[in-house]
């Protein structure tokens, strides 16, 4: 038997309505209170838990005869990292970061003349090389000590393997230097993995290429981020310096799509498509990309378009 | 209604009441969350001085000493700023364990001839203070700034763990109940920042206003996901009485660490200001970009920190050879 379905009355409906107005009140009201939740109480919890992280195991790194310690030797690990190098910390952390052990050496024959040494443990050679290849300077000069190696006036950095590694003074006298070469020696001795190269660098054309001017980019190049593992290099073109670039893919049907990504990113960032094959004019510069096999291949922000297509060409 | 409907009705809606009730009781925590300070919020005082307007002054020369002397004295001299008795703090940069020559942080010859010229005035003391987080006493001294303000006549204030009392910056985002490096400060009737010009990792460069960031405790790494924000909220924060711009070196790449001399630049320019803002607008031409580049720049001068426009304060620009 099915009875009469009562209609309900307006205080119902009233009280209904304000029932149910006031638990979307109460939910905005939850939701904008967490989304403006205090940063002190987030750290707090965070420290909290810090404690039960497991640490990496110690970085190797011994005095030689040249020195004396300065002090005891530091570590840092990703969660305070940032307490020794502050807002360069992002640099490292998002690429693999394991350990930081560092330590300032005394000259024994002149007790007031120091260098610190910083090992970064970044997990694998790749990921070291980036932040080698990232940081190097424009006045950097070769050093024999290792594939990936250079000085500048008061400083030695080299990759290890695993380990990328600075040697810093802020007094370059010629002892100083000799014997910051010592440590450094005796670093690569102990660590190995010096002489070891990434075979992705083979790939770039030698003619016009500008000398140690690869770079690797782990995450999101040029602002894509699907872009991953990128290395770069410049060539000169005339007058100009063009950036090549190239990324590896499982095979060639996904270097295509990846070509293909890039592109329409280009283009829907303000690019504009040029008549010349897989070219796109961004911001007055010209950006290429193309598969080639399982290679995604390209030039990055050249000043014109034939010299892209210079460089393009040596790839093709 | 039968009785029939009412009992399952009553039953769902019983059956709704006692989820909901569980899933909150799962989700109550009984001791709250961790940490939060139980100590009552500062506020720093307005170390600013009205009279003395927005007024900048840009000061082209090698040396530090007489660069920065000539700046004052072309905004009418330190006197104008410091007052018999008055208790000054500089807010210095001294974050890494790094000798001066990199010019990662304050130069100690800068530090010590403000400290001198604030005590030549009649300043009651001079306090030297930040928090480098990672042994303080070692980056005061390798620094080469405690000799050289301990010579000058300063006093150099080490951040412990009973220097920092939480801070609220009104309006703020992330300054809530954040730990501040107060202890220097209590009590201080003018604040002066010293930073050196360079180039920053994460928010493209670190001056006067980023220097501010020294005075934040706890885990402040968080904020540098946000850094344009915290620097915006710096400049809310701090009103101080003057900034000191170190251009002298300016560190053009791999900031704010450096670690090579090739990473500096010689670019010869001293700027001392009133206004944090402005300063920075100036400075970060020395790093080859502009205002425009820096987001916190903007941001801090819709915040009524001061103003992106150098130029419309008529800066004083002079030299000294």
């Amino acid at each position: 038997m099915k009875g009469t379905v009562r209609q309900p009355g307006r205080v119902e409906v009233l009280v209904s309505y304000l029932v149910v107005l006031t638990l979307v009140a109460i939910a905005v009201g939850v939701f904008l209170k967490q989304s403006r939740f205090n940063p002190a109480v987030l750290v707090a919890q965070q420290a909290a838990q810090l404690s039960s992280k497991k640490t990496a195991p110690a970085t190797p790194l011994d005095t030689p005869a040249e020195f004396v310690p300065l002090g005891a030797a530091e570590t840092f690990n990703e969660e305070n990292l940032f307490e020794k190098i502050d807002g360069k910390a992002d640099l490292y952390l998002t690429v693999g970061f394991v350990e930081l052990r560092c330590r300032r050496l005394a000259l024994k024959a002149q007790p007031d003349a120091w260098c610190e040494m910083f090992v970064y443990d970044m997990a694998k050679l790749p990921q070291a090389f980036c932040v080698y290849s990232q940081q190097r300077r424009s006045e950097a000069q070769p050093l024999d000590i290792a594939t990936y190696a250079y000085r500048t006036k008061n400083s030695l950095y080299f990759v290890c393997g695993r380990y990328y590694v600075e040697v810093v003074t802020a007094m370059p006298t010629e002892p100083m230097l000799t014997a910051m070469l010592a440590l450094s020696r005796q670093f690569i001795a102990q660590n190995g993995g010096a002489t070891e190269r990434l075979p992705e660098l083979a790939l770039f054309p030698s003619a016009n290429l500008v000398p140690d001017s690869h770079i690797l980019y782990i995450a999101e190049a040029f602002g894509f981020d699907q872009l991953k593992n990128v290395f770069t290099a410049k060539y000169k073109a005339g007058n100009a310096e063009v950036t090549a670039f190239l990324t590896g893919c499982d095979d060639e049907v996904k270097a295509t799509a990846l070509a293909e990504a890039y592109r329409k990113f280009l283009l829907e960032n303000g690019g504009k498509a040029l008549p010349a094959a897989n070219a796109v004019e961004l911001m007055g510069n010209v950006e290429i990309v193309f598969a080639k096999g399982k290679q995604v291949v390209g030039v990055h922000a050249a000043l014109n378009l034939e010299a892209a297509q210079a460089v393009v060409k040596m790839f093709q | 209604m039968n009785r029939r409907d009412f009992i399952v009705r009553a039953t769902k809606a019983s059956a709704a009441i006692a989820a909901t009730g569980a899933v909150g009781y799962w989700l109550y925590d009984r001791t709250g969350p961790t940490g939060q300070s139980v100590i009552q919020n500062v506020s720093l005082p307005d170390f600013s001085l009205p009279q003395a307007g927005n007024r900048m002054a840009i000061v082209t020369g090698a040396d530090r000493v007489k660069t920065v002397n000539r700046a004052l004295q072309a905004l009418g001299g330190i006197q104008q700023f410091i007052k018999p008795g008055d208790r000054v703090v500089l807010k210095v940069n001294a974050a890494f364990a790094t000798p001066a020559a990199l010019g990662a942080t304050s130069h100690p010859e800068l530090v010590a001839e403000v400290a001198r010229l604030c005590l030549r005035v009649g300043a009651a003391s001079v306090v030297v203070t930040d928090n480098p987080i990672n042994d303080p006493q070692s980056c005061f001294s390798l620094t080469g700034i405690t000799p050289a303000a301990v010579a000058a006549g300063a006093r150099v204030a080490m951040p412990g763990e009973a220097s920092f009392k939480p801070v609220t910056v009104a309006g703020a985002k992330l300054i809530r109940d954040w730990p501040l490096l107060y202890e220097p400060l209590r009590g201080a009737t003018k604040l002066i920042g010293i930073a050196p010009v360079k180039d920053h990792n994460r928010s493209g460069a670190s001056l006067t206003m980023k220097n501010w960031y020294g005075l934040l405790g706890g885990r402040r790494n968080v904020f540098h996901q946000d850094i344009h924000t915290i620097i915006t909220e710096l400049a809310m924060m701090v009103k101080p009485t003057l900034v000191i711009l170190d251009g002298t070196m300016t560190m053009m790449t791999n900031g704010p660490t450096g670690g090579s001399l090739d990473d500096l630049k010689q670019t010869n320019t001293m700027i001392v200001s009133t206004d944090h803002v402005a300063a920075d607008a100036f400075g970060v031409t020395l790093l080859g970009k502009s205002a425009a580049d820096l987001p916190y720049i903007r941001r801090a001068a819709a915040a009524g920190a001061g103003t992106g426009n150098w130029e419309s304060l008529k800066p004083a620009r002079e030299n000294v050879a």
